[in-house]
C-alpha cells in the first residue's frame, strides 16, 4: 500500500504523459479535489501529515530519457526515471549526474529534486538546485510552464527552476527535468581512515585547510559503536596523479595521528559507497543536521550521547566539509523520537543549524513538526503559494510552516 | 503627492545630509549604467550605510509609493540601473565592508557594494578566493553580482554566482528584512534565495550576503592556442570536454576581437591572419595539473592548431587574461559604438551559430566581433556600429535581437550572465511563452505587489495585456466610430436573427 | 514659419557650454563607452563614492557640457578640478580615454569663465602666474626660505603663531620643507658636464621649480648619474618651470609661454634627449603637444620636443647603466607616482635600478599605484581629499621599510608631511639618491 502521508483514501492516477498530467490537474482544481504528486514513493515519511488529498498523482509511467547529448553535457529526463536508471544510460556515455543520496534505488529523478536530495558528493558538486538547469511544470490549473533553459548558463527571467526544485510538490507537477552533468570520473580513488572523533575533527581541519580536492568527505559512524570508532571517507575525482597525490598526503596526515588508513580504487570504491548508501536504509528514524562544519564534532557528541543516553541504535553519516549530518535511529519508541529530535533541534538551533526529519513515522510527524522553525523568509511561502496554487490544490500542509 | 522638497528632507534624515543627491545638474552621471542606449534622471541617489538604513529608505518610499531601485557599481550590461520611472536611486556603493572571513568553514560575509576582486584580493593572503569573476570583477559589486546572477570565466568549472551565494539579509520592497538562504545545508523551505539571485533588483535588495570561498587551487597551467580556422578553434573546444577533462575556463575570440584588444593597454601581439584564438585555464593539483595541460596541447595539435603555448610566468598568464578581459571596452578602439550581445547555445552547435552570425553581419553590413565563454556556449558577438549614422543605432539594436534568436531557435537562450535588463525585455517574448511571463510576474508580485522596486526590467508586459491596453487606446481614440457600430449592430441584430 | 521656433530652441540647447578655444575635443569623450572600469581605481570616487567624482562621471559631465546638456556651473567644474589628474583611470581603461587631456583642457574652460577666486585664485595669482613662471623670483623664495630656516626666524615665526596667515595645509607642510640648499642646481652646476668613458648623448637636464628648489641636491644627483652612464649633460641657464602645475590650474595660456620658452631653448641645444627627474613636469613635457593643437608652427615643434624627453630613471635603462658597485644595506619601498606610472607607463625602469643597488632589499608597496593626495598644488586646493589619501599611504607602507622611494617632487613633500605627521622614522627618497649614493661609495669602496 502507499504511503501518502494521509490516512484517508485516495484515487491513484498514473499519467502518461504530460498532456494527461495538465488535464487532471486543471479538473482536480476546478472540482476542488486535493492532488498530491509523487515519484517511487520513497520520501512520503518525510513531510508533515498534512489535509486530506483526493488524487495521488504517480510520475511512475513517465519515466524515459527523453534527450542525451554527451558532448553538450546536458541531460533532459522525465521524473519517472530512476536514479540508478539515469546512471546506467549517462555511465555508457562516460557522463554523470553527481546527485548520490542514500534512497532505496527505486528513487526517482523527480522525487529527489522534488525534495532536493543530496549525498556526499555535493562536497565537490553541489546540490540537486547547482545542477537542474530547466524544468517542465503543470501548474495547478494546468496551465504547463517552462523554467530555465537548457544551456548550462541562463539568467533570462527569474530562476524558477529553484522554486520547484524542493517545493515537495506544493507548487506544481514536475513533467520534465534538465541537468547540466560531469564527466565520470576516469579515475575513481577512496581513501578510508580510522580514529576516534576527535581524530577525524583534527583531520577534517587539514583537509580544509589544505590545497585537496576530496569530491567526499564522509564521516561515519557504526550502528554497533556509536560512541568508538568513527571511519572518514575521502575520495578524489581528479586524474589519477592527483588522486595519487591527495592520498599520499591523507596517509601521511594519519600516520602523524596514528590512525590506521586504507586505500580503495575503482570499482572497488564504487561498491563501498554503494554499501554504506544501502546500510543507510531501514532505520526507523532518519534526520538531516545542518550547522557550520567546525560544528559537525559536537553535534555528533550530542547524538552520541543521546544515544548512550536512551539505549537506541544510532549511526552518523557527516558531510564533514559542508556540516551536513545524518542520523539514522534503530529501534525507538515514537515518543523518543519526537523527544530526540526536539532536543537536536535545540542543540543544532543554538548554533544557527537546522534540523530536518527524513524519515519517521507518521506519529513521530504528528508530535514534532518535520521542518521545523521557518525563520522570516517564511512571510513568502505562503505569498507565492497563493500567487502559484490558490486553491491550496497541491499537497496542502506537507510543507514548511504548514504550506 | 509627496513633494520633492519633502523626500529629500526624509532621505538626508536617514542617510545625512552628505549621502543624497538631488540637484538635477548631479543626476546626469546616474542616467545610466553600462547599457547606454537608454537614458532617465533619476528623482535622487541615496546612499545608505548599513542594512538598518536600506530599510528606513526603503519603508519610507513604499509609504510614500514613490518608485526606486538599487545600484552598485553601474556596470550592467543590460540597463539594470536606469531609472525609467524616475526612481530614487539607492546606491550601495559606500556598503563596502568585508564584514567577516570564516576560512575553517569557507564562508565569508560581505556588504552588497563590497567589490568583486576586493573579497578576493582581502582573502588571497590565507590562500583563499572568491570564484565567480566577470570580466568587470575589478569594478563591478558583489550587490550587483547576486542581482544579476553574474558569471564569468571560470565558471565552466566553478559555476556562476548563485552556486556560491549561500545567504542574505534581505530588504523587501515594503521595507522589512528577512533572512534568506542558509549559510550552511539547505534553507528550510521554499528556495526564496534562488528567486533572488538574478532578479535584477526587482524583488528588493540585499544588503549582506554570505557566500562561498574557496580554497586557491595548488597550481595553475593556461594555454594559449591560435588557430587558422574558427572551425577547428571550436571542435577543440568539444573534444577537450569530451575526453573528461572539465577545464576551469576556456575563452575563444574571433579576429575582430583579436584586433580591438592588441589596440589596448594589453598587447598580446596575435597574428593577424589566425581566425581564432582559445585561452584555455586548467587548476587543480600540481600533481595533475600539468598531465591535463598536456592534453589539452596534444588535443589542440589533433585540431590543427597553428601554434599553442603553455604561459611561462604569471606574468604572461596575467597579460593573456587581461586581454580577454578588456575585450568589450577595446571594441571602443575599433568602433565608435558597440552593443554587446549575451546568448548562450548548446556547445555543440558553436560552428553552426556562428557561421549563422557571420551571415548576419554580411547582410546587415555591420561588423560582428565575437568574444566568448567557448567552454559554456556563452556567446558574446559585439555589434559594432556608428550612432552619428543615422538608422544605424536602430538596425545594430535589430542585429542583436536576431543573433539572440539564433540562439534561442537552436535551443539556448537570450542572456546567459548579463541580465535582461531593459535591452532584452522584448526578447523575453521570443524565449517564453505568454503564460511563462506571467507565471514570473506572479512572483514578482509575492515580493513586490506595488511594483515599485526597479519596474519595468526584466519582465515585459503580457502580450494579452498589450493587446488588451492596444484594443482599448483604439477604442478610446476611434470612439465614435465604435459608438457607431455598436449602434448599428444593435439595430441589424433582430434582423439577422429573424 | 512655425517650425523654426522649435528648430531655434532645439539649437540653443546644443550650443557647448565651452565657448573658448581649446576646447575638451568630442574624438576623446566620445571614446568613453561608460563600462565602469575606471571607478575603483580613482582615488576621489574610491573616498566620495559618488559618480560625479569619478573618471567615467566626469568624461560624461564633459561631454555632456559640450553638447549644451548641461551649463559649466558647479555640477561640471567641482567634479572636474577634484580630479587628481592622477590618470590611474588612463592604466585601465580599455578604449583609450585621455582623461587627464580632458581634464586640463576643461580646466581650461573652466579658468576662462571665471577666473579662480578664494583660496584657489591666491595660489594661482601669488605661485602660478607669479612666482613659477620666473627663474628669479623662484630663486628669490629659495633664499628666502634657506634664510628662514637658518637665521632662526623659523623659530621666532613659529612662536609667534605669524604662520597662521596662511591656510592650514600650507601650515603643515611649512614643516615639512626640506633644507634648502644655498643654491639652486641650474645655477650651481656648469652649463656642460661632459660624459664620462663613452659618449652615448646628449642631454639637457631640466631642472623644474619645486626639485630646483626645494630638492636642488637630487637635481645634482641626476647629472651625475647621468654622466657617469656616458651622457654628455647640459644646463641652460634659460629653462623655465614646465607649466604643469599651470596646466593642472586650467591656466593654460601661462603653460603656453612658458612652454615656448623651454621649447626654444631646448631645440636650440641640438641635444639628443631632455632628461627630468619630476614625473608631474616629465609628463607635462611630454604632453606640450597637446597645449599647441592650434599652433600648426609649435605643434611641430613641441612634437619634435616631447618625442626626445625622458624621466631618467627610463634613458638610463634604455641607454644602458652600469649596475653601481657600493653597497647600500636598506629595506626600502617604492611608491609610483601617478604621473610615472600612469601618465608615463614607467614602472619596472625605477625598480630595475633599485634592484641593481648591492644590498639595497626592494619590498613592493601595495596599492603603489594609487595617489599619495600630492597631486600638483591638491594638496593645497582639496586638503580634505588629500589628507585622506596620504593616510591611505601611510597606513600601506610597509613597516620594515627604512626608506620610501618615489620619482617626484611632490610625492616626496607630502610623503614628507606623512612621516613627519605620524613621527615615523622613514626617509623620503628620490630613485636617483640612492642610485647616486651607491655610485659615490662605490668610489670610496675602491
Amino acid at each position: 500500500m502507499l504511503q501518502t502521508g494521509s490516512d484517508y483514501p485516495a484515487v491513484l492516477v498514473e499519467p502518461a504523459d504530460e498532456a494527461q498530467t495538465a488535464a487532471v490537474m486543471k479538473r482536480a482544481s476546478e472540482a476542488g479535489w486535493k492532488v498530491k504528486p509523487i515519484g517511487a514513493g520513497t520520501q512520503l515519511t518525510g513531510e508533515a501529515p498534512g489535509e486530506r488529498v483526493h488524487i495521488v498523482l504517480s510520475m511512475g509511467r513517465m519515466n524515459q530519457v527523453l534527450d542525451f547529448s554527451p558532448s553538450d553535457l546536458v541531460v533532459t529526463v522525465q521524473p519517472g526515471v530512476t536514479l540508478s536508471e539515469l546512471g546506467r544510460v549517462l555511465t555508457a556515455e562516460q557522463k554523470m549526474l553527481p546527485l548520490d543520496p542514500w534512497l532505496p534505488a527505486a528513487s526517482t529523478i523527480g522525487g529527489i529534486a522534488s525534495t532536493a536530495a543530496s549525498g556526499p558528493r555535493r562536497a565537490l558538486y553541489g546540490g540537486v538546485r547547482d545542477m537542474a538547469i530547466a524544468l517542465r511544470v503543470v501548474y495547478p490549473d494546468g496551465t504547463v510552464i517552462r523554467t530555465g533553459s537548457k544551456v548550462v548558463k541562463n539568467v533570462a527571467g527569474y530562476d524558477m527552476t529553484k522554486l520547484f526544485v524542493g517545493s515537495r510538490g506544493t507548487l506544481g507537477v514536475i513533467t520534465e527535468l534538465t541537468f547540466k552533468l560531469r564527466p565520470l570520473p576516469l579515475h575513481r580513488e577512496t581513501v578510508l581512515l580510522f580514529g576516534s572523533a576527535e581524530d577525524i575533527r583534527l583531520m577534517r581541519s587539514k583537509l580544509v585547510g589544505s590545497v585537496l580536492i576530496p569530491s567526499r568527505a564522509q564521516a561515519l559512524s557504526s550502528f554497533d559503536e556509536p560512541t568508538g570508532v568513527w571511519m572518514l571517507a575521502v575520495d578524489c575525482d581528479e586524474n589519477e596523479r592527483s588522486a595519487q597525490y591527495q592520498t599520499e598526503q591523507l596517509k601521511a596526515w594519519a600516520t602523524e595521528q596514528s590512525m590506521s588508513a586504507d586505500v580503495l580504487q575503482g570499482s572497488a570504491a564504487d561498491d563501498w559507497w554503494e554499501a554504506m548508501g544501502e546500510q543507510a536504509l531501514g532505520a526507523d528514524l532518519v534526520v538531516r543536521l545542518a550547522a557550520a562544519p567546525t560544528n559537525w564534532h559536537d553535534l555528533a557528541a550530542k547524538v552520541a550521547e543521546f544515544a548512550t543516553r536512551y539505549g537506541v541504535d544510532v549511526r552518523q553519516s557527516w558531510a564533514v566539509t559542508l556540516g551536513i549530518g545524518e542520523v539514522f535511529v534503530r529501534g525507538l519508541a515514537p515518543e523518543l523520537a519526537t523527544q530526540i529530535v526536539t532536543e537536536l533541534r535545540t542543540a543544532a538551533t543554538r548554533v544557527n543549524g537546522t534540523v530536518v526529519i527524513k524519515h519517521a513515522s507518521a506519529q513521530v510527524r504528528q508530535g514534532v513538526d518535520p521542518f521545523g522553525p521557518i525563520g522570516r523568509a517564511g512571510v513568502l511561502f505562503e505569498r507565492i503559494k497563493h500567487q502559484i496554487d490558490p486553491g491550496r490544490t497541491m499537497s496542502p500542509a506537507t510543507f514548511a510552516g504548514g504550506i | 503627492m509627496t513633494s520633492p522638497v519633502e523626500l529629500v528632507r526624509a532621505m538626508k534624515e536617514i542617510v545625512g545630509e552628505q549621502h543624497v543627491i538631488h540637484e538635477q545638474n548631479k543626476l546626469h552621471v546616474f542616467s545610466c549604467d553600462g547599457y547606454v542606449a537608454r537614458q532617465a534622471l533619476p528623482r535622487a541617489v541615496v546612499s545608505p550605510a548599513n542594512t538598518e538604513e536600506v530599510a528606513a529608505v526603503v519603508k519610507w518610499l513604499h509609504e510614500h509609493q514613490i518608485p526606486f531601485l538599487p545600484r552598485g557599481a553601474g556596470t550592467g550590461l543590460s540597463g539594470g540601473a536606469i531609472a525609467l520611472n524616475n526612481e530614487v536611486v539607492i546606491s550601495l556603493a559606500r556598503m563596502n565592508q568585508l564584514l567577516s572571513v570564516d576560512f575553517e568553514n569557507l564562508r565569508a560575509v560581505v556588504q552588497p557594494g563590497l567589490v568583486n576582486l576586493t573579497l578576493t584580493k582581502q582573502i588571497t593572503g590565507d590562500g583563499y578566493y572568491y570564484a565567480p569573476d566577470p570580466s568587470s570583477q575589478s569594478v563591478c559589486t558583489i550587490g550587483g553580482n547576486l542581482a544579476e546572477n553574474a558569471g564569468g570565466s571560470h565558471c565552466l568549472k566553478y559555476g556562476v554566482t548563485t552556486n556560491h551565494i549561500v545567504a542574505a539579509k534581505f530588504v523587501l520592497p515594503d521595507g522589512e528584512v528577512i533572512d534568506v538562504g542558509q549559510p550552511y545545508g539547505d534553507a528550510v523551505g521554499y528556495d526564496i534565495l534562488g528567486l533572488v539571485v538574478g532578479s535584477e533588483g526587482t524583488l528588493g535588495i540585499a544588503t549582506e550576503i554570505t557566500v562561498k570561498i574557496l580554497k586557491k587551487p595548488q597550481a595553475v597551467q593556461t594555454a594559449l592556442a591560435m588557430f587558422d580556422r574558427v572551425e577547428d578553434a571550436s571542435n577543440t573546444v568539444s573534444a577537450i570536454i569530451g575526453t573528461g577533462i572539465i577545464p576551469a575556463a576556456i575563452e575563444m575570440m574571433d579576429q575582430l576581437a583579436m584586433q580591438a584588444v592588441d589596440k589596448s593597454n594589453f598587447h598580446v601581439g596575435y597574428p593577424p591572419d589566425i581566425e581564432a584564438v582559445l585561452l584555455i585555464e586548467v587548476d587543480g593539483l600540481a600533481a595533475g595539473v600539468e598531465e591535463d595541460a598536456e592534453r589539452v596541447v596534444e588535443i589542440c595539435r589533433q585540431n590543427h592548431v597553428r601554434t599553442v603555448k603553455i604561459a611561462e610566468s604569471t606574468d604572461e598568464r596575467a597579460l593573456w587574461w587581461s586581454s580577454r578581459k578588456m575585450a568589450f571596452g577595446a571594441t571602443g578602439r575599433i568602433s565608435p559604438d558597440y552593443i554587446v550581445q549575451d546568448g548562450v547555445i548548446p556547445r555543440s552547435r558553436l560552428t553552426e551559430v556562428l557561421q549563422r552570425i557571420t551571415e548576419i553581419s554580411r547582410e546587415s553590413g555591420l561588423r560582428i566581433a565575437n568574444v566568448f565563454h567557448a567552454g559554456d556556449g556563452n556567446l558574446h558577438p559585439l555589434i559594432c556600429y556608428d550612432s552619428r549614422v543615422p538608422g544605424e543605432t536602430e538596425k545594430a539594436i535589430r542585429v542583436g535581437s536576431e543573433v539572440l534568436h539564433v540562439c534561442v531557435d537552436v535551443g539556448g537562450t537570450i542572456t546567459g550572465e548579463h541580465g535582461v535588463g531593459i535591452e532584452k525585455i522584448e526578447d523575453m517574448r521570443y524565449q517564453f511563452r505568454d503564460e511563462e511571463i506571467e507565471a514570473q510576474i506572479a512572483i514578482r508580485r509575492a515580493f513586490n505587489p506595488n511594483d515599485l522596486c526597479n519596474a519595468g526590467k526584466l519582465i515585459p508586459e503580457p502580450a494579452r495585456c498589450v493587446e488588451v491596453k492596444q484594443a482599448r487606446r483604439i477604442i478610446e481614440q476611434n470612439v465614435e466610430v465604435f459608438s457607431g457600430f455598436q449602434e448599428q449592430t444593435a439595430v441589424t441584430a433582430p434582423d439577422s436573427t429573424s | 514659419m512655425a517650425k523654426a521656433e522649435p528648430e531655434l530652441v532645439q539649437m540653443s540647447r546644443h550650443v557647448s557650454a565651452f565657448r573658448w578655444p581649446d576646447a575638451p575635443e568630442e574624438e576623446k569623450f566620445s571614446v568613453c563607452v561608460h563600462c565602469g572600469f575606471c571607478l575603483d581605481v580613482c582615488p576621489t570616487y574610491q573616498e566620495l563614492k559618488d559618480e560625479n567624482h569619478s573618471p567615467r562621471g566626469r568624461v560624461l559631465l564633459i561631454k555632456e557640457a559640450a553638447e549644451g546638456k548641461l551649463p559649466l556651473d558647479e555640477s561640471v567644474i567641482d567634479p572636474v578640478f577634484t580630479c587628481l589628474d592622477c590618470r590611474a583611470c588612463e592604466t585601465v581603461c580599455p578604449s583609450g580615454v585621455q582623461v587627464g587631456s580632458l581634464i586640463e583642457t576643461a580646466r581650461g574652460q573652466a579658468h576662462a569663465a571665471y577666473p579662480p577666486v578664494g583660496r584657489a585664485g591666491t595660489v594661482e595669482r601669488i605661485f602660478l602666474r607669479g612666482v613659477f613662471p620666473h627663474r628669479s623670483r623662484l630663486r628669490a623664495i629659495g633664499k628666502f626660505i634657506r634664510f628662514y630656516q637658518r637665521s632662526g626666524l623659523r623659530t621666532v615665526v613659529r612662536k609667534t603663531g605669524a604662520l597662521s596667515v596662511l591656510p592650514h595645509a600650507a601650515r603643515e607642510m611649512e614643516a615639512v620643507i626640506p633644507e634648502i640648499a644655498a643654491d639652486m642646481a641650474v645655477d650651481a652646476l656648469p652649463e656642460r658636464i661632459p660624459a664620462r668613458d663613452a659618449k652615448k648623448g646628449t642631454a639637457v637636464l631640466f631642472t623644474g621649480c619645486v626639485m630646483d628648489v626645494f630638492f636642488a641636491h637630487v637635481n645634482e644627483a641626476t647629472a651625475r648619474v647621468a654622466v657617469r652612464n656616458g651622457l654628455e649633460v647640459l644646463v641652460p641657464r634659460e629653462q623655465v618651470c614646465c607649466g604643469a602645475l599651470q596646466i593642472h590650474a586650467g591656466d593654460r595660456e601661462q603653460a603656453r609661454i612658458m612652454a615656448k620658452t623651454n621649447i626654444d631653448v631646448f631645440l636650440a641645444t641640438g641635444a639628443d634627449y631632455l632628461i627630468i627627474n619630476a614625473a608631474g613636469c616629465g609628463a607635462a613635457l611630454k604632453e606640450y603637444p597637446d597645449l599647441f593643437r592650434d599652433d600648426p608652427t609649435y605643434g611641430q615643434r613641441a612634437r619634435d620636443f616631447s618625442a626626445r624627453v625622458r624621466d631618467i630613471s627610463e634613458l638610463l635603462v634604455e641607454v644602458g647603466f652600469e649596475a653601481p658597485k657600493g653597497h647600500i644595506n636598506k629595506t626600502v619601498t617604492y611608491h609610483d607616482a601617478c604621473h610615472l606610472c600612469h601618465a608615463q607607463h614607467i614602472r619596472s625602469q625605477p625598480r630595475q635600478l633599485l634592484r641593481a643597488i648591492p644590498d639595497l632589499k626592494l619590498v613592493e608597496l601595495p596599492d603603489s599605484e594609487r595617489c599619495c593626495g600630492s597631486a600638483g598644488i591638491y594638496n593645497l586646493t582639496h586638503p580634505d581629499m588629500a589628507s585622506a589619501l596620504l593616510e591611505r599611504k601611510m597606513d600601506d607602507i610597509p613597516e620594515t621599510a627604512d626608506a620610501v622611494v618615489m620619482g617626484n617632487p611632490g610625492c616626496m613633500m607630502q610623503i614628507r608631511l606623512g612621516v613627519h605627521k605620524r613621527q615615523r622614522d622613514l626617509d623620503v627618497l628620490h630613485t636617483v639618491e640612492l642610485l647616486d649614493e651607491a655610485y659615490q661609495k662605490e668610489a670610496a669602496e675602491q
